[in-house]
């Protein structure tokens, strides 16, 4: 249970993850809709530098700023397992971080392909949770980062008589479902 | 295409991206390669932690050679 709780905490922060910014810089928290403003601003320009025609949407849930590229032919934006879109994230978030001089919570998506994993990554957790219970087994999954791992602890935590906890250092961490 | 894109990308990211410089060289086959090299205070700035900023300026680079059929190499240089 203790793992849980480390493991949630965990993975919030890094989940609309955050590089630091530079402590000496530090000035007011922008607001979310300064994030993306500023988000709107790079993304358009650096399109615009790829050769690639897509449309940049945000819109703000909480504290986290969610940007949308959408558009035709944007495969190569997201790449093999979603690599370029998480250095697309990367650039994007600490380019925000840069300009407005403080951290930002900022999400990426690119032709809703983290929507569509989560949903996916969430059913498969599920079914493997089922799979544990019945058999009273630990099933391992592989190895995922920070956000994929609070995923897959969310759709276990949703199948009762079961638990999840995360093994190993980064990258290579994985999570365990148990059945009890 | 790919230096347009590092000299964009460097506005954004470095504190000094007058310093900035982006030379342009032709590797194997039709790979080009691309030499930056920034002012020494910008070094961890273009590298990023764990090197996730020059990952994502190849990443994205690579994208933009895509587009024009060629293959890039990003190096930085002292």
């Amino acid at each position: 249970m203790t793992d849980d709780h480390e493991e949630i905490t965990e993975t919030e922060e890094s989940t609309a993850a955050e590089t630091p910014a530079e402590p000496e810089e530090q000035v007011e928290p922008p607001s979310p809709e300064e994030v993306a403003a500023t988000a709107h601003e790079f993304l358009t320009g650096l399109l615009e530098h790829l050769g690639v025609t897509g449309e940049v949407e945000t819109r703000i849930e909480g504290e986290t700023t969610h940007v949308d590229v959408t558009g035709e032919d944007l495969g190569a934006l997201i790449g093999r397992r979603g690599q370029t879109l998480d250095a697309l994230q990367e650039i994007t978030r600490t380019a925000v971080q840069r300009r407005l001089r403080h951290r930002v919570r900022l999400l990426l998506d690119v032709e809703g392909y983290r929507a569509r994993r989560r949903e996916a990554l969430a059913d498969h957790a599920r079914s493997m949770a089922e799979r544990a219970k019945e058999r009273g087994t630990e099933i391992e999954f592989e190895p995922m980062n920070a956000y994929e791992r609070k995923i897959v602890h969310d759709a276990v935590g949703e199948v009762d008589g079961t638990e999840s906890f995360s093994e190993g250092e980064e990258p290579y961490r994985k999570v365990i479902v148990r059945g009890l | 295409m790919s230096r347009e894109l590092i000299q964009y990308l460097g506005g954004w990211l470095l504190d000094h991206p007058e310093d900035l410089t982006v030379d342009e060289l032709e590797g194997d086959g039709d790979q080009t390669i691309y030499e930056i090299s920034v002012n020494p205070e910008d070094m961890g700035k273009i590298i990023g932690k764990r090197g996730r900023i020059i990952h994502a300026i190849r990443s994205l680079s690579r994208v933009a050679a895509q587009g024009e059929g060629g293959q890039v190499l990003v190096e930085v240089v002292d």
